[in-house]
């Protein structure tokens, strides 16, 4: 078993080696080992601050500290263990255990592998070094519970990494289908919303001094509370504090209370493991077979097509452009773009423009700042479609090289959609802004909507370069589109240039007392850009032209 | 008669690797050509090159008569194909591909949208025409791809292996289209490993051995040329690869 259990671990390892293999190897690899260095400082400096707050709780001998103490402290670590596998399972990450049923292994034997190496998942070894630092300034180091405690801690862990377990198995079958899977992240997706919402939602009578009437609130989660009681962080905690008080009824109630979690745990765990092994389908749902139908087809006709007469916005642009936007309003990132927008511009009305000084700012009106920097955010939501433009496309990228179009025509096509999406983002932002707070004067509207526009042309302008030579390829139904390590790097240097320079140009003509021509200004720079803009399309053509194969290559996967 | 498909001492080059050594190809208009060798021989390197999804190392290739490297847009307006790897765009519906695809090549909207109908039921997917392609089938893709590659009438129709992972119900429906085309004087270049398909669909087969031209000619005259009497046979004899006993691994069973 332990053999198996090991060759499972270094297959993980293999797939995470020869996944960094490649042109941008180096920069991926600097990149996960700044992750795990970033992972192991939060992980022990929470096991620090934990095991301190352990030591002053025992210190003061007040069981509500102490209680409030063990509550924080496990409630966060079960929190992580669950919590950071639907990230990873939301990001489509992980291996495929059915693969291994070729093998001889038992589907026991399987689900004991799997369980056994979930205990090494990065996301349980977060929070193993606080669990370990409250033990050790717990009951360790004073010599006192000790056996107790660690049978209460190391219950309380192996229920967390059950259930963790269990439920990241059943989000990984479900994921595998695509509708599931897509209704799935969009739920995420309303759980970030709203949780981005709730001190909205929960203060509607807030008074603008920011205080929270915390009875108010206590007695609204009193019912949340006791039920919460009966959570593993809970039944642990109490369990710990009863050792402490030298109630071993409750330790032993504790210790009953962590198995009633660990038995259904593991049973359900062992059911959704065989039902995620064996419940997978046939083929895949080909149609039944008929008759077969007619074999011919209509005589051939004619249309007298000559691809180099066609103008810009030929019907091949636009057919590139329609099929951008019916991929950018089905894929999960692009709807959940539409759904953040209006919440964004709530955010930005509700806290930033509350915060805002009286004065102005640059001699501008602060609410006019706000607005030119929220548009100038949106542009950042659309930066994936950007940078990585050619993520979706699969194996279907051949066509823009066996097809008889010019590839200048496949960027353009392909700008214009994510600049129309984009746009209706701006737009739905605006409105949104309108609705709480008025619509923004003439001028100021102006100008905030060519900010917007200069920020997107640049951005592409670069972006186009970025997709052919870093691309990436990205499942349409996942949350995680990010362009390529470098691309990313590309597209913030551009950024921070584009954003300077615009908004310099924002700034210049109020300062000199010129206010009038600061969106005759804009509209020139715009101008210019879509000058560089046209320039640069050839050019990336001629650099699409040459890394045909090597895009092919990366974006079939 | 005017080859519909010429390659001169095409050559192409992946590092040190020769994938295709100075082939020297000619395929008549209207033929149903058969391009046949082992795994790695360089079929589809060949394929590429021809329908200008890679570049062309050295050596030259015309089909009907032009340069696909130096006129690339006017010889794809005049070409269909069903690659390995099928070029499908996985978020579209089966409709809205074909109607893409039309678009690509320039055609009138009720043009794309008559074939496309007649398309789709021909390839018996009309029914599916509202799903997404990341929904269908192997046997369904490979019908909408074979489906997108006919849209524009296309003159020559280059397949890389269009029978592979599909039942026997699809596969008779298209070799039936794909002679019915040949009848036409559509010239179809194909790639399969099912040496049976070939033999009895291709009037003409050439065989591709590490990246060399080993063999091309009617199916039947290659037949004749030798003592066996199966297509298999020739194309086993071809590659050197007749001896197929079992004489090492004497542990197993």
């Amino acid at each position: 078993m332990l053999d198996r259990v090991l060759a499972i671990s270094w297959l993980r390892w293999r797939m995470a080696v020869h996944a960094m293999r490649g042109g941008e190897a180096l920069l991926q690899f600097a990149g996960s080992i700044l992750i795990a260095v970033i992972g192991a400082v939060i992980s022990i400096g929470l096991a620090v601050g934990y095991g301190a707050m352990a030591y002053f709780a025992i210190s003061s001998s007040d069981p509500d500290f102490l209680r409030i103490t063990w509550v924080v402290v496990l409630f966060s670590c079960a929190f992580f263990g669950l919590f950071m596998p639907l990230l990873f399972t939301a990001s489509g990450q992980g291996l495929d255990l059915r693969r291994l049923l070729i093998f001889p292994v038992s589907r026991g034997q399987l689900y004991g592998i799997s369980l056994g190496s979930a205990f090494l998942g990065g996301e349980h070894l977060f929070y193993y070094p606080s669990l370990i630092a409250v033990s050790l300034m717990g009951f360790v180091l004073p010599g006192k519970h000790v056996i107790g405690g660690l049978a209460i801690v190391l219950l309380f862990t192996t229920v967390v990494v059950v259930w963790s377990h269990a439920v990241m198995m059943l989000l990984q079958g479900l994921m595998r289908r695509r509708r599931s899977r897509e209704v799935i992240v969009s739920l995420i997706f309303l759980v970030v919303v709203l949780g981005s919402l709730t001190p909205v939602l929960m203060t509607p009578d807030e008074p603008d001094n920011g205080s929270i009437d915390l009875e108010a609130l206590q007695d609204r989660t009193h019912g949340l509370a006791r039920v919460a009681d009966l959570l593993p962080p809970f039944i642990a905690a109490s369990g710990l504090v009863g050792l402490y008080a030298d109630e071993s009824a409750g330790s032993w109630g504790s210790l009953a209370g962590l198995l009633a979690w660990l038995v259904p745990g593991l049973a359900l765990g062992r059911l959704i493991f065989t039902r995620h092994v064996l419940g997978e389908g046939g083929s895949g749902g080909g149609a039944p077979a008929r008759k077969a139908g007619r074999n011919s087809i209509s005589p051939a006709r004619t249309d007298g097509f000559d691809a180099t007469d066609l103008p810009v916005f030929s019907q091949q642009v636009i057919g590139v452009t329609v099929k951008e936007l019916h991929y950018l309003l089905r894929s999960v990132v692009g709807r959940f773009n539409l759904v953040m927008t209006p919440v964004m511009a709530m955010i930005v009305v509700f806290f930033v423009v509350r915060g805002l000084p009286a004065e102005e700012i640059f001699g501008i009106d602060p609410e006019a700042v706000a607005l030119f920097g929220m548009l100038g955010y949106m542009t950042l939501f659309s930066n994936n479609f950007i940078n990585n433009a050619f993520a979706w496309e699969g194996p279907g990228i051949q066509f823009y090289f066996y097809g008889p179009l010019a590839l200048e025509k496949v960027l353009l096509g392909k700008n214009l959609g994510v600049w129309i999406f984009t746009g209706t983002s701006g737009l739905i932002a605006i409105t949104t802004w309108s609705a709480f707070k008025g619509i923004p004067d003439l001028w100021t509207l102006t100008s905030s909507l060519l900010t917007f526009a200069c920020c997107v042309v640049a951005f592409t302008t670069v972006g186009n370069f970025n997709s052919i030579l870093f691309p990436v390829a990205r499942d349409c139904s996942s949350i995680t589109n990010s362009p390529s390590t470098s691309a990313v790097l590309i597209g913030l240097g551009t950024l921070v240039i584009a954003m300077g320079a615009i908004g310099g140009v924002v700034v210049a003509p109020v300062a000199l007392g010129y206010p009038g021509f600061q969106p005759l200004i804009l509209a020139m720079l715009l101008g210019l850009l879509l000058l560089v803009y046209g320039f640069s399309l050839s050019r990336a053509a001629a650099l699409m032209a040459y890394r045909a194969e090597k895009m092919v290559d990366k974006l079939r996967a | 008669m005017e080859a519909a498909i010429e390659t001169t001492g095409l050559t192409r080059t992946f590092g040190q690797f020769k994938a295709v050594d100075q082939l020297d190809l000619s395929v008549a208009a209207g033929t149903f050509f058969g391009f046949l060798g082992p795994n790695g021989a360089g079929k589809s390197t060949t394929i590429k090159m021809l329908t200008g999804l890679i570049r062309i190392s050295s050596g030259q290739a015309r089909i009907l008569g032009r340069d696909i490297d130096t006129e690339p847009t006017v010889v794809k307006q005049q070409i269909g194909v069903v690659p390995e790897e099928l070029a499908l765009f996985d978020r579209l519906t089966g409709s809205e591909y074909l109607r893409f695809v039309g678009r690509m090549y320039g055609l009138q909207k009720n043009t794309i949208r008559t074939r496309s109908v007649e398309l789709l039921e021909l390839m018996n997917l009309h029914d599916d025409a509202k799903k997404l392609i990341v929904d269908y089938s192997h046997g369904m893709k490979k019908k909408l791809s074979l489906a997108a590659s006919l849209i524009h009438d296309p003159k020559v129709l280059f397949l890389d292996e269009p029978f592979e992972g599909i039942d026997a119900v699809a596969s008779r429906m298209i070799k039936d289209l794909l002679e019915s085309l040949t009848v036409r004087g559509v010239t179809v270049f194909l790639t399969s490993h099912i040496l049976e398909i070939v033999e009895k669909l291709c009037s003409e087969v050439a065989v591709i051995h590490q990246g060399k031209l080993v063999a091309q000619g009617k199916t039947e005259e290659l037949r004749k040329g030798e003592t066996v009497s199966s297509l298999e046979e020739v194309f086993l004899d071809l590659v050197d690869a007749d001896d197929t006993s079992p004489t090492v691994l004497s542990w197993l069973g």
